[in-house]
């Protein structure tokens, strides 16, 4: 899967958990610049993407994962 | 959305979006029953009460949560509170896992540490109920405790006391005593939830370590739907009536092509025994008090010559009535619902026939519609579980009632034939031979006095429901006027059926709530009632009862009830709220005339 792809469905997961309806993310977004991200939010979001992408997260990436483009990579390394 | 639809499927909600748009859809419903719930957690919670809400709205329920701070269940309920106190919660959930034991023993504890330790822990829970008996006086619904995630003794972790595993289970023992000798204290079996999940789903390690959460994201909804279904039995709103199909559902094949001989039902055959089994599942619900009926597509000769098959866990006598035509099955269910006088949202519908289901969902969307399948199968092999995981049927306590419920209907199916043959009703009723006994609540009666006063809805003058330490309170206090009455017949005890409140201020009686179980409507119990209730008003000096009327969609029934017992209208609200007043004086005359009444 291209890297392209797995932003396009990242940024869908995240619109549809924080009900951002059509708000575009870049690679550069983080939970500190999305007032809804908190961390109830966030174990959505991680849930939704290991249930879609079919893996789980290493421990490791879950505490450094801070932007989309960090979820984006962990995911490419899972693929 | 129909209503219920969660609970009837085996997969679960997981995706915050989705989950966020059912319940928008949810909470749109008319008739939702506001509940306090306050969730005590030795976990984070947040993901459990986001699909408690979910489970919750689908059942009828709207939530207002109270969430304590992450793991401090034992501090908020011991310590001063103000924020609970405040909130005045309807029932509390502690959700406390075995990762919550703080003292465990260890490899050198002696036989007597262990006993001492057991102790220590126990008590600190019990500690926690009575405080929350003593302070909020209401329910409590409290998780047991799971297997260990790892078992440092191996199998033995099981059965040696010093192993946690060993030590859980003893202390599981223990909550399930507390819960027979505690009214209030529903026990919530995650033992069982935790096996029935398969533990790697329930104790997943990077839910716990990165966001402190057990049981597993991923087990959270499961978790949810468990936890629901025992708060829909707590607050009376459990289904009452299974509806059963019957060709390939309760047996293999078709009657009345097959014939009893060529059906699949007994001990030949994998198929047979499966269809047997789950006759045989459906035999012990009605022995608690669950009521059967058959909806089928046959000619009726034929359904009661299947259910005949000397196989047969299920001979005709087990259903109260049995419906087998060729009419929509839409049509059956409502007569069902009809026949034996109870909502269409109490009954359960199971048919192997995607479309009869379908047609059920939509015409009748209170019904709860099973989806007979599982994540491990979608044949007859799948029955049971699809209907035992639903939680349709959850209950917190067996009372006698629940044991005698399907002679009642039953007796009213005879009751009916009795009734064609008298054309004068007033003989009709005199026919039956009826007895009432009156009397203040007492204590034998108090359970199922708040059952009926949560599950009432069309005899229901005010439709206030309440909790069993709120009744209690009620029987306490001096100044308030409980009656409570039974009724006997030549066909049987009808039990508990009727509930008055009235609350005295010097020559003023009002009445807070007044029901009548469906049961026994248009039978002249309300007058008996009446009658006493007159009675003992003039007793304590009271000169006037005021009586109120609060409409719902449901008790139209009794709009004008209290002015056929001869009140006269005071007020009347914009909210269509009426106020009645009677006068109490030594004039009065019974208006019951049928039946024969003793006092407790």
């Amino acid at each position: 899967m291209h890297k392209d792809q797995i932003f396009q469905t990242v940024q869908e997961i995240i619109q549809d958990a924080l009900d951002l309806e059509n708000q575009p993310l870049t690679l550069a977004s983080s939970a500190k610049d999305i007032e809804r991200w908190d961390s109830v939010a966030n174990i959505g979001i991680i849930m939704s993407i290991e249930q879609e992408f079919g893996f789980k997260f290493d421990l490791s990436e879950l505490d450094t994962m801070n932007t989309v483009g960090d979820i984006v990579e962990a995911i490419e390394k899972h693929m | 959305m129909n209503k219920l639809d969660l609970f009837c499927q085996s997969e679960s909600m997981t995706r915050p979006g989705v989950v966020r748009k059912l319940k928008k859809t949810l909470s749109e419903q008319a008739n939702l029953q506001e509940k306090r719930i306050a969730v005590l957690g030795g976990s984070t919670t947040n993901e459990i009460l986001n699909q408690l809400e979910l489970y919750l709205l689908n059942c009828g329920i709207r939530p207002v949560f109270y969430e304590s701070d992450y793991n401090m269940f034992f501090e908020e309920i011991m310590f001063d509170n103000p924020r609970l106190d405040e909130f005045k919660p309807d029932l509390v959930y502690i959700h406390s896992t075995t990762n919550n034991i703080k003292m465990a023993p260890s490899i050198d504890s002696t036989d007597e540490e262990v006993d001492t330790i057991l102790e220590n822990t126990y008590s600190q829970f019990e500690t926690l109920w009575n405080s929350i008996e003593a302070k909020y006086g209401c329910a409590v619904i409290q998780n047991n405790f799971d297997p260990p995630p790892y078992r440092p003794l191996g199998n033995l972790d099981g059965t040696d006391r010093r192993g946690l595993t060993c030590f859980t289970r003893e202390l599981n023992f223990r909550f399930a005593k507390a819960s027979r000798e505690r009214t209030g204290l529903i026990i919530h079996d995650i033992d069982r939830l935790a096996s029935e999940i398969g533990l790697n789903n329930w104790h997943d390690p990077s839910s716990w370590y990165a966001y402190k959460c057990i049981p597993g994201l991923k087990a959270t909804p499961r978790l949810a739907k468990s936890l629901a279904g025992t708060i829909r039995a707590l607050f009376g709103k459990a289904s009452k009536c299974l509806v059963l199909d019957l060709d390939n559902t309760l047996w293999g094949g078709i009657i009345g092509d097959d014939g009893v001989e060529g059906i699949k039902l007994g001990r030949e055959t994998a198929e047979a025994s499966a269809y047997l089994a789950f006759q045989k599942y459906i035999k012990a619900l009605k022995e608690r008090g669950i009521i059967l009926a058959v909806c089928s597509k046959n000619e009726k000769e034929n359904a009661i010559k299947g259910l005949e098959h000397p196989d047969s866990a299920l001979p005709p006598e087990n259903f109260t009535i049995i419906r087998a035509n060729w009419s929509p099955k839409s049509e059956n269910i409502a007569a069902i619902a009809q026949a034996i006088n109870i909502d269409a949202d109490s009954l359960v519908f199971f048919d192997d026939n995607p479309a009869e289901r379908e047609i059920v969902r939509q015409q009748i969307p209170e019904t709860a519609v099973i989806e007979p399948t599982t994540e491990f199968a979608s044949d007859v092999s799948a029955y049971i579980a699809a209907l035992d995981r639903s939680g349709l049927f959850e209950t917190v306590r067996i009372s006698k009632e629940d044991l005698q419920r399907n002679e009642y209907y039953s007796a009213n199916a005879d009751r009916a034939e009795l009734q064609l043959q008298y054309t004068d009703y007033g003989d009709y009723l005199d026919s039956l031979q009826m007895t009432a006994e009156i009397g203040f609540f007492a204590p034998q009666y108090l359970e199922r006095i708040t059952q009926l006063t949560n599950k009432t809805n069309q005899f229901n003058l005010t439709t206030i429901r309440y909790t069993l330490p709120e009744i209690q309170a009620a029987t306490d206090d001096p100044n308030q006027l409980d009656l409570y009455g039974r009724l006997t017949d030549k066909f049987g005890n009808n039990g508990l059926v009727s509930v008055i409140l009235g609350q005295q201020e010097g020559e003023t009686l009002s009445i807070s709530l007044w029901l009548m179980s469906c049961r026994v409507f248009k039978r002249e119990m309300e007058l008996t009632m009446f009658d006493a209730l007159v009675a003992e008003a003039g007793k304590r000096g009271i000169k006037k009862i005021i009586g109120t009327y609060a409409p719902t969609p449901k008790n139209g029934f009794v709009s004008d009830f209290y002015e056929t017992l001869g009140f006269t209208l005071l007020e009347q609200r914009e909210n269509g709220k009426t106020v009645w007043e009677f006068p109490v004086d030594d004039d009065y005359s019974n208006q019951n005339t049928h039946i024969k009444v003793e006092y407790a």
